[in-house]
């Protein structure tokens, strides 16, 4: 343990394969992977190895990313929008160590995001790759738990299940009442979940120039949405899909159009809400500085 | 059983870690972005007849635990040098194979001999590597469908009117089909079964 502590984290560690994963091993999850992407929305099962941190904490997300990741790769490591938040820190130097390759806060600079529960606000461009780390690959499971039933499901595109669920919370709620994992069409396809990113991300996902890959651990499954590819949430021609909106700006950067959080700030009922994507919120930040007359137009707008 | 000698077989990648995932991205790209033409090179001597991208392709995605077909043009040469360094079977069964290497003179295999999955299973289905005689971006086809924002125009040859209809065969098959890189000298093409491919 203390070794560990006092070996100069500078460079990449000698000790493990590039990635940390074997060649084989690679070679497995880079076939499944070209599998998922030629079924897009598909689970393609694969053999997930054990990694050094526990289900649940993205060991899906960091085999995809280890099998595709390169020697000229920049990776930005976000959890819900932060790169600052624990699970970040650990998988970029978790990478940093087992790669040596370099790293980014910056989404425009990144040629491979690996995401837990966001989609960055910067829009990707199309020589970037985005990873998602999935929990749950089945969007099904909660309303069939037996595989072997949601298996045929998929095979005989047979999803009314999904829409008598969400129909239920129209009939009791009076709205759809899913905000994260909002189930989504690929390609007019296959029925995904797009991970647990909260809704008002999932129309990034629609079109989008970035190849989108998804991991899942625990439960072995990658699936891919290519670029440029059908995205649909799911909805009814009277209850069509809709985003969550907010009354407030963002208190740091006032932005509008971004996802926010509600941060509770003292024992009274004190609370502000701030972008969830830091660089997006950093970025815009260091822009309105740089500009003192957006500054003031910002604060009258 | 048949044996061979090391002296005819030439080399593999000389950093096998690098190249494999550097033509594996290659490969990625293409196959996400239909219609795209990328160099695939690299350092391995490939068999004699054999281009440089459909040769680094399967040596980056070949192991034990996948079946390789080899067309009967380049069996004799390339089955040895494909099981030496990647540790692949071989098999002389279409529908056995999950790679499947075709030299440019070879016909479009007919569907029902290839492995094309299950409907509940479409990822257990062949990876084709064709080499045709020529491939440029615009002209001759134009493809649509995921990977593509509108539509993008491709000329292959020999892609024929009957390679067409195998693959109109194809589309009323998914999600069960078979994919294809397309692949001449050092240049390599993605055709996946959701690719969608007007004369």
């Amino acid at each position: 343990m203390n070794a560990d502590v006092s070996r100069a984290p500078d460079s990449s560690d000698s000790g493990y394969n590039f990635a940390y994963l074997d060649e084989r091993t690679k070679r497995m999850i880079r076939r499944a992977i070209l599998k998922a992407v030629a079924i897009p929305g598909y689970q393609v099962p694969f053999g997930s190895r054990e990694m050094p941190l526990p289900y649940g904490w993205g060991t899906g997300g960091i085999q995809v990313t280890a099998s595709i990741i390169g020697r000229d790769d920049v990776l930005k490591v976000i959890d819900q929008g932060a790169d600052d938040t624990v699970n970040a820190v650990n998988i970029r130097r978790f990478f940093t160590r087992t790669t040596g390759i370099a790293t980014t806060e910056r989404t425009v600079e990144a040629t491979v995001i690996q995401t837990r529960h966001r989609i960055p606000e910067t829009p990707l461009q199309d020589h970037q790759i985005i990873v998602y780390q999935v929990p749950i690959p089945e969007p099904l499971a909660k309303l069939e738990p037996r595989e072997a039933e949601t298996k045929m499901m998929h095979g005989l595109a047979e999803y009314g299940l999904m829409h008598v669920k969400l129909y239920e919370d129209i009939a009791r709620y009076g709205h759809i009442s899913t905000t994260y994992d909002y189930p989504v069409m690929v390609d007019g396809r296959y029925l995904m979940a797009p991970s647990p990113i909260p809704k008002f991300d999932n129309p990034k996902m629609h079109m989008n120039p970035a190849l989108q890959l998804f991991g899942a651990g625990r439960e072995k499954r990658i699936y891919a949405v290519p670029p440029y590819t059908k995205v649909e949430s799911l909805a009814f021609d009277d209850h069509p899909f809709e985003v969550q909106r907010w009354e407030q700006h963002c208190a740091l950067c006032g932005a509008k159009d971004s996802f926010l959080d509600e941060v509770i700030t003292d024992n009274d009922g004190g609370r502000m809400f701030i972008c969830s994507d830091t660089d997006y919120c950093g970025q815009r930040r260091e822009n309105l500085a740089a500009v003192p007359a957006n500054v003031a137009e910002a604060k009258s707008a | 059983m048949d044996t061979f000698s090391l002296e005819h077989i030439g080399a593999g990648f000389s950093d096998p870690t690098a190249a494999s995932q550097r033509i594996f991205r290659t490969s990625l790209t293409v196959l996400s972005r239909p219609g795209t033409i990328l160099e695939a090179d690299s350092d391995a001597t490939a068999p004699e007849g054999i281009g440089a991208a459909a040769n680094a392709i399967l040596l980056a995605l070949l192991d034990q635990d996948v079946a390789l077909y080899v067309s009967p043009t380049h069996v004799a040469v390339a089955s040895a040098y494909y099981r030496f360094h990647t540790g692949c079977s071989i098999t002389s069964n279409l529908e056995d194979a999950d790679f499947v290497l075709l030299a440019s003179t070879d016909r479009i295999p007919a569907l029902s001999a290839l492995k094309t999955g299950t409907e509940y299973a479409p990822e257990l289905s062949a990876t084709l590597v064709w080499e045709v005689a020529k491939l440029a971006s615009g002209d001759g086809l134009t493809l649509t469908g995921p990977g593509i924002e509108s539509s993008v125009r491709l000329t292959a040859t020999p892609l024929d009117a009957a390679f067409l209809s195998a693959r109109a065969e194809t589309i009323s098959l998914l999600p069960r089909g078979v994919d294809l890189f397309l692949t001449c000298d050092n240049r390599v093409c993605g055709l996946p079964r959701s690719t969608r491919i007007r004369g």
